[in-house]
């Protein structure tokens, strides 16, 4: 057996091929793939041991008082359907969301979609998907593509992407090395991507969005960008300029800590250049959310998109976020939610939820992290077929390798069952059924026949998605209106320190892959980095075990990782949050 | 199998990612080369040098240690677990694994026998491990020419706030 396949963990869905007799026993490289020519990161290697791992969910389960117990099909099916249908009567299809997954293909997405329409209720992509292009630029998706960035003579990162989606290294060094591109990166930390960089900003903890905001003011000001471009197709720059006149450089670099003539000098770095490329990863997520991704957005609409060549690269985590952001690009709201289904694991960050059933491929571990009241085990990536759609607006066909554990269903199976006992008739049968309505209904998908797809991945929206005509009604690209507030954490006494993150891991086989990259290189992916001088004062060496306290009063084991990456004053832990902490040392017993 | 053929590092394009280490690891089942970083600065793949002169060889007693063409294979039948090449070794890359037999990098020779890359060439995300022909890898360094200076003023211009 060898079976062409994509790799499941980032947005980059790089190509691999899976081996071996009847199982899948070993990986190979797929040195033709358009994306990662055989490249592949250190958890991208191990992903061929995925469908095998100890932790896989092979049963459903059903949350009970003292924990989880088994259950049958039978009676899981029919207990999402009964929870479903209580509080459609009682609280009304309000009361009822639906959530789709990045970790899932754009058909079982779609199913979803067509269930909610059916019944009437709500659906949603996963809030760890980042959102704000649309309001911009009337489409949710990178303008432009991977190999554009690695002709770019100008990149301005905000992120960390090599430490994020890897073989993303491939085009962000080629632009550096052989283009001799200005390599320009944002972060607290001085990140892996910073080594590379050529220019480092470093603000403080939490004011980056302040930065963007100073670079704005800079191009507006001295009128850098390309005035009769503006003119022809954005709107709302009178309101934007007003906004950003009431701000003060020398307040804003005092804020951020970056010296104004940094500041100036990227914006007019990226307004000079030919081919700028902006790129930011889920990393915004953390800080300021959409109004960070609009801010970044706006940026590129005023530097990057004018010229042949620029773009925008918005380099999410999941790997289908770009398809759940073409078949729908709505925000969720999470209150008053008395049902929910989340496809791929629940988000973390839900408020009081009547009823929560979810879909995973491994057992749930940490009760703290999302608690769903039903468990539903989902066959992993090699085990389903259908279409992923990658940052590149590349979509694949993903073959499948091998099927399901005996007890285990794809999501498709399992919303075509619950379909039936909630009595909507559907009319699929596999995935393949579902593509020509998907490729009907929306309008990235239309040329695609799926003979086509399935013999080579095709990008929708060509090499650069707009230039002259934006996907609004009127086709003019929108300025946003920014409040620029940067929440300046002030540690105290208690919380002497900031922490500071970026998420990782970004669905539950991220994280199993982390586990085993773990167990083969010892190092650890969950940690927590502190400076030198911090640690000297806190008594603490690499590799010691401590408890990093919230100032909500939360606690987490974590080791310590001495570097000088980040600022003294400033702790990063991936995959955390951005709050004030302390750090206590567990010696002995607490440790064990 | 080309006979010219190499593996190179270049160290200004590592970013440490180590999953040349987790390709070797999954290949090979065991890491055969790791990624040292000297002085916080020089990141290095430790791995069989394939010297001219091949010490190792000269002090096998048992002739286990081989030469085919550039590289030095091992034939674990006749290694006896001696060191004796541990001890000859100038890069310290040789090691006797748990399986009492040396262990070393032979570039994957099954795999160049078949006419593919080694693992860890075709894993590396960044292209710091290149296989190739000599003067192809130079070539294409030399492409990669323009936007680089020594690793140790290749640090970027730091605008940073200093705390206290």
């Amino acid at each position: 057996m060898k079976v062409r396949s994509v790799c499941p963990l980032c947005s980059l869905c790089c190509g691999l091929w899976l081996t071996g007799e009847r199982e899948i026993e070993n990986l190979e490289y797929d040195v033709d793939h358009p994306v990662n020519g055989g490249a592949l990161c250190d958890k991208g290697n191990l992903v061929h041991k995925l469908p095998y791992h100890e932790a896989r969910l092979t049963t459903p389960l059903i949350r009970e008082d003292d924990g989880y117990r088994q259950a049958s099909w039978e009676e899981a099916l029919n207990t999402a359907a009964e929870k479903l249908k209580e509080s459609l009567e009682r609280h009304g299809p309000a009361s009822i969301l639906f959530l789709s997954s990045g970790s899932c293909t754009n058909e079982e997405n779609f199913l979803l979609y067509r269930l909610a329409e059916a019944l009437g209720v709500k659906a949603a992509p996963s809030p760890l998907i980042t959102t704000g292009l649309r309001r911009i630029f009337g489409l949710e998706a990178s303008t432009g593509t991977l190999e554009g960035l690695a002709e770019a003579d100008y990149v301005l990162i905000y992120g960390n992407p090599l430490e994020q989606c890897p073989v993303s290294a491939r085009y962000i060094l080629k632009a550096k090395f052989e283009n001799a591109a200005c390599l320009t990166v944002v972060d607290v930390r001085k990140s892996r991507t910073a080594w590379f960089s050529n220019v480092f900003l470093q603000p403080k903890p939490n004011t980056e969005m302040l930065l963007l905001a100073g670079m704005l003011k800079h191009l507006s000001e001295k009128e850098l960008y390309d005035v009769e471009y503006v003119e022809k197709h954005v709107k709302g720059l009178k309101a934007f300029k007003e906004a950003l006149a009431k701000l003060s450089m020398a307040k804003i670099s005092e804020a951020t800590g970056v010296p104004t003539s940094a500041i100036a000098g990227t914006a007019e770095g990226l307004a000079r250049a030919n081919k700028p490329y902006i790129l930011y990863t889920a990393s915004v997520l953390r800080h300021r959310g959409a109004e960070a991704v609009e801010a970044l957005a706006s940026l590129a609409l005023l530097t990057c998109l004018p010229k042949e060549g620029g773009g925008l690269i918005a380099l999410e985590g999941p790997p289908n976020a770009q398809g759940v952001k073409d078949l729908l690009a709505e925000e969720p709201k999470l209150q008053n939610v008395g049902f929910l289904l989340a496809l791929g694991g629940l988000p973390p960050g839900l408020g009081k939820v009547g009823f929560t059933v979810s879909t995973q491929q491994f057992k749930p571990e940490n009760p703290s992290e999302g608690v769903p009241d039903l468990v539903i085990p989902t066959a992993c990536w090699a085990e389903k077929e259908g279409s992923l759609t990658n940052v590149d607006r590349l979509v694949q066909w993903l073959e499948r390798a091998v099927k399901p554990p005996s007890n285990v269903k794809t999501d498709f199976e399992f919303l075509l069952e619950l379909a039936e006992r909630l009595g909507v008739s559907l009319p699929y049968k596999k995935p393949e059924d579902v593509w020509g309505d998907l490729s009907a209904m929306f309008p990235a998908y239309h040329n695609f026949s799926l003979e086509l797809l399935k013999d080579r991945p095709e990008r929708w929206g060509g090499s650069i998605l707009f230039r002259e005509k934006f996907a609004t009604r009127d086709g003019f690209a929108r300025l946003p209106r920014l409040s620029f507030k940067a929440e300046v954490l002030k540690p105290d006494r208690q919380y002497p320190l900031i922490a500071v993150t970026e998420p990782r891991l970004f669905s539950q086989a991220c994280k199993v892959a982390s586990s085993l990259v773990e167990e083969v290189l010892g190092k650890p992916y969950r940690y927590v980095e502190v400076n030198p001088a911090d640690a000297g004062e806190l008594g603490l060496e690499d590799g010691c075990l401590v408890k990093l306290v919230a100032d909500s009063g939360e606690s987490l084991p974590l080791k310590v990782l001495v570097s000088s990456g980040v600022p003294s004053g400033v702790v990063f832990a991936p995959d955390y949050e951005v709050c004030r902490v302390r750090i206590e040392r567990l010696r002995g017993e607490e440790a064990g | 199998m080309r006979k010219l053929a190499d593996l190179f590092f270049d160290l200004d394009l590592c970013m440490e990612c180590r999953s040349c280490e987790v390709a070797c690891e999954r290949e090979r089942f065991e890491r055969k080369l790791e990624v040292e970083v000297y002085g916080g600065v020089y990141p290095f793949v430790a791995q069989c040098r394939r010297c001219r002169k091949s010490p190792c060889v000269e002090a096998c007693p048992t002739g286990a240690l081989e030469k085919r063409g550039a590289l030095v294979a091992v034939n674990e039948m006749l290694c006896i677990a001696c060191k004796s090449c541990m001890i000859a070794c100038p890069f310290g890359v040789l090691e006797v694994t748990d399986r009492h037999v040396v262990s070393k990098c032979d570039l994957c020779l099954k795999r160049l026998e078949a006419g593919e890359k080694p693992v860890c060439a075709l894993t590396c995300p960044t292209g710091a491990l290149k296989f190739g022909e000599p003067e192809e890898v130079e070539a294409a360094a030399r492409q990669g020419m323009k936007g680089r200076r020594p690793r140790e003023l290749a640090g970027p211009k730091i605008y940073a706030w200093r705390p206290r």
